[in-house]
Parts: C-alpha cells; structure tokens; sequence
C-alpha cells in the first residue's frame, strides 16, 4: 500500500514529562527555583560592556567570552573578542542585578554601546545575534532601537534566539513610545512595577510589556567600584534575567516559552490570586477583564 | 526662524519644572556633544559652543536613546560637569533629542545635596527632549516647527492629568509660536 504523503513537519507528537508537574497549580516557587542558584546558566549582558572587578560582581563575569561590536565609518560592523570596560556603567548595573538573584549564573559582557555613534543598531543587532547562535539559556537587553528600518532584522533575530532556546529579555521603553525588539512576541518584555522587592514581579495582562518588576530607586553598581541609585526599566528586565537564570538552573530542559509560563504562574499577583483559585478559573476571569483592543506598550 | 530663543526657554522650563539647579541641551556633532543652549548656574552663555566627549548619563542616553535618572553617591566622578555644573551633581536627568535617529540629549542636574529626580521629572524632561529634538532635527532648515499633531496630543493628556504641567510646556509653545 502507498505510503500517504503527509504535510511537512508532521510527526508523531513524543510523550514528554515535565517532573513533578501534572497541573499548573504543581507550579510552585519551590518547584520553580527552590535550591537552585543560576549554576550551570550563562546570561549574555548586551549592554555598554561590564566592568569585571566590580566588587559586587563577585568574579561571575567570564571576561575570556567577552566581544564588542562597532560599526566602521564605511558600515562594517566589526566584532573584537576578548575583555573590555564599561563606557557608562549601565551594563555593569544590569550585571549586578542578575548576580543578585543568580549568583551561581555565569555572565558574558557583549558590548554594543560606548563606542562611537555611528550604527548602533547595526552593532547591537549583531551583538543579539552573536549570543543567540552561541545558545546563551539567557540574553538580557536593557537596550532597544526606535529605527523602524531595523524593525525586521531585529524581529528575525529574537526568532533565531527564541528558537536556539535562549530567552531574550528586553526592557520596554522608558516613556509610551515604540522600541525594538521588546514589542516582539518571542522576548520576554519587561517595565517596571512599584516594588522595593528584587523577587516580586507580576504579570501584566495587557502586552506588548509581558512581566513587571523592580526598576524604581534601584542601588547598582556602576562606575569606578561605585554604587549609584537609578530608576528605569532597563533595571527590570535584569531582574526577570535573574529570576530566568534560576529557573534554568533548576530546570535546563525547559524552552523559552515554558520558562515564561513558570514565570506567568510564579509572578506575584498570578500567585496571590491562585491561593483562593485555580490557575484555570484566574485565566478564563483576566480573559474576561482584558480590553477589547490592544493599544501601544504598557507602562 | 532663530531657533536659538526656543532652545534655551526648552532648557529653561526643563530646569524650573524639575527644580534642577542647571541644565543644558547637546547636540550631537559626529562622535561629540555640543552644547547648544543652556540655564542656570554662574553666565550659562559660557557653556555655549563647549564640545564634550560621548560620556557620564548624556553618554549613556545618546547611545542608548532611552531617559536616564541617576543619583549618584558623594564621590562618584561619572558625571562630573553634567548640565554645567562645575562640581558633581548629587543628580541627574537626561533625556534624548530626536525620534528614529538621537540628535542630541537635553541634561538637567542637582548640585551636591540637592535632591533626585522623580518619575514625572522624567517624563516632563522627556517630553521637552522631544520638543527640543524637532528643533535640533531642523536647525538648518529655515521653517522648522515641532510636530503639530504629535505637540498637540502630548499637551492634551498633560493638561487633563496636571495643569502646572500643560502650564510649564506652554510657555515652550509661546516661545515657538512668538518665532513664527
């Protein structure tokens, strides 16, 4: 009997076993990151570049991996391994936040600011795509272009990194204003929440911005071995790197989209709610309060 | 038009609405920030036409294009000269100029023990940076105006949400229209 041809990518579905998980509401922060500390996850920080000997880095950043992208006056954009400081201090904030929460984490400076003006998109695009095809289990960008010509590539290359296995973070833009790549459905997006709290963060139902979390007075390390306090939501989105980081490190197995999910369950008004409600119940009653038209990123 | 009256009452609101004690607008020439307009402190007409390397929280907003708020600790020599302050600001906001593209970044700032910035100061400055921005954008052309629409839009959420608000914007408005 002739075999019948079958539409492309069809296949048997494997049976797979998410341990200990039957229902969502096995989903627990024990579960999710009990015991774990980041060990065995590398965050790639594509930023301003990261000072290593910070002290409160701890030695948790692998200057060995380090690269920086530039773009040359003739538009090559030109990759340089090997360490390198931080031109502003944003990056090494973003890097202390993470090894805040994960300290176990290992983190990667990908340096893509502070060196000169000419084609930042081109090399922070680049600096994405470096880090997705070198599979990094986490990419946090505290960064984002308004270039509406880098719209595309920058959308394919959070697909080429969310289908590597890597979970891209990106920080929404500070004021209600259009920022790529964190409008894109493949990263996780996050803006701040009102939360003094580096673990609590929540959910926000109406998306582009998927997740808050702390970013208001937030003491980092910056500059020179200094501490600065700093608000803005490139500090939330290193917190729900970390928090990614030790979900990872719990469970390495987990694709971004499942990694987002524990997230969705573990944040703090999702958690809250479901101590009196099923997670089931609690979907179907914010499905019922969501407004009919979806507008522009949420603050 | 002389753009020049609207930029330094840009800068002018921008450090009377955040209770800053100066600031100054820079715009981007190459891979250096110049200073195009500037308020407070000691004879800010003297900061004019000072070139500054792509450094500190300006630095950081013109590469990044996003605001910027930071409070620095004594000692912190990040932002040493930041909106035209000799010694080292206890805070400062930048925001950046321009839409797509960042063409300069309007800077306000706190002197040693003055206080931080608040989420509306951000917002307030930014708006402004984007005012600012239209004008940096057009200097060189002859009718250069903010974008109506966009202006218009802005100014209206702000004088439902606050009208001390809409009232500071204002008088960039009068500026721009008394130019026309």
């Amino acid at each position: 009997m002739a075999e019948v041809p079958l539409p492309a990518w069809t296949k048997e579905g494997d049976a797979l076993d998410v341990a200990g998980v039957s229902r969502l509401e096995d989903l627990t922060p024990e579960w999710a990151w009990g015991g774990a500390d980041g060990t065995g996850v590398r965050v790639a920080v594509i930023d301003s570049g990261i000072d290593s000997g910070h002290p409160a880095l701890e030695g948790c950043v692998d200057d060995a991996d380090a690269v920086s992208f530039h773009v040359t006056g003739d538009g090559e954009v030109v990759e340089v391994a090997g360490p390198h400081g931080d031109s502003f201090g944003h990056g090494t904030a973003c890097a202390g936040i993470i090894h805040s929460l994960a300290p176990g984490a290992r983190l990667t400076s990908v340096k893509v600011l502070g060196q000169g003006l000419q084609g930042k998109a081109g090399a922070f695009l680049a600096g994405l795509r470096w880090a997705a095809d070198n599979r990094y289990e986490v990419i946090n960008l505290s960064l984002g272009t308004r270039r509406r010509d880098w719209a595309l590539a920058f959308h394919d290359a959070c697909d080429r990194a969310y289908f590597a296995g890597s979970i891209v973070v990106t920080a929404a833009n500070n004021v209600q204003r259009r920022s790529y790549p964190s409008l894109y459905a493949s990263v996780t997006s996050v803006a701040c929440n009102t939360s003094d709290d580096p673990q609590r963060f929540h959910w926000n139902p109406h998306p582009p911005t998927e997740f808050l979390a702390r970013g208001i007075d937030v003491e980092v390390p910056w500059l020179d071995g200094q501490t600065i306090r700093s608000t803005g939501n490139s500090y939330a989105a290193p917190h729900i790197s970390g928090m990614a980081a030790l979900i990872r490190s719990k469970h390495p197995d987990l694709q971004p989209f499942q990694v987002k999910t524990v997230l969705w369950a573990m944040s703090a008004n999702v958690r809250e709610a479901t101590a009196v409600e099923t997670a089931g119940k609690l979907s179907r009653r914010m499905e019922a309060a969501r407004p009919p038209a979806l507008g522009g990123p949420a603050a | 038009m002389n753009l020049r009256p609207v930029l330094d009452e840009i800068v002018r609101a921008s450090v009377d609405v955040t209770a800053a004690t100066v600031g100054w607008l820079l715009m981007v020439d190459g891979d250096e920030l110049v200073v195009v307009a500037a308020a407070g402190g000691d004879s800010p007409g003297d900061r004019l036409g000072r070139r500054l390397p792509v450094a500190g929280a300006a630095g950081l907003v013109v590469s990044a294009g996003e605001p910027t708020s930071i409070e620095s600790p004594p000692g912190d020599t990040s932002n040493v000269g930041a909106g035209g302050l000799d010694g080292n600001p206890a805070a400062v906001l930048a925001a950046p100029c321009g839409d797509e593209d960042i063409v300069g970044v309007l800077e306000v700032a706190s002197p040693e023990g003055g206080s931080p910035f608040t989420i509306d100061d951000i917002e307030e400055v930014t708006l402004l940076a984007r005012v600012a921005g239209a004008a940096l954008e057009e200097m060189d052309e002859v009718n250069a105006v903010p974008t109506p629409e966009q202006l218009s839009r802005e100014l209206s959420r702000l004088a439902a949400d606050n009208p001390a608000r809409y009232a500071s914007i204002a008088r960039v408005i009068d500026s721009v229209l008394g130019q026309g």
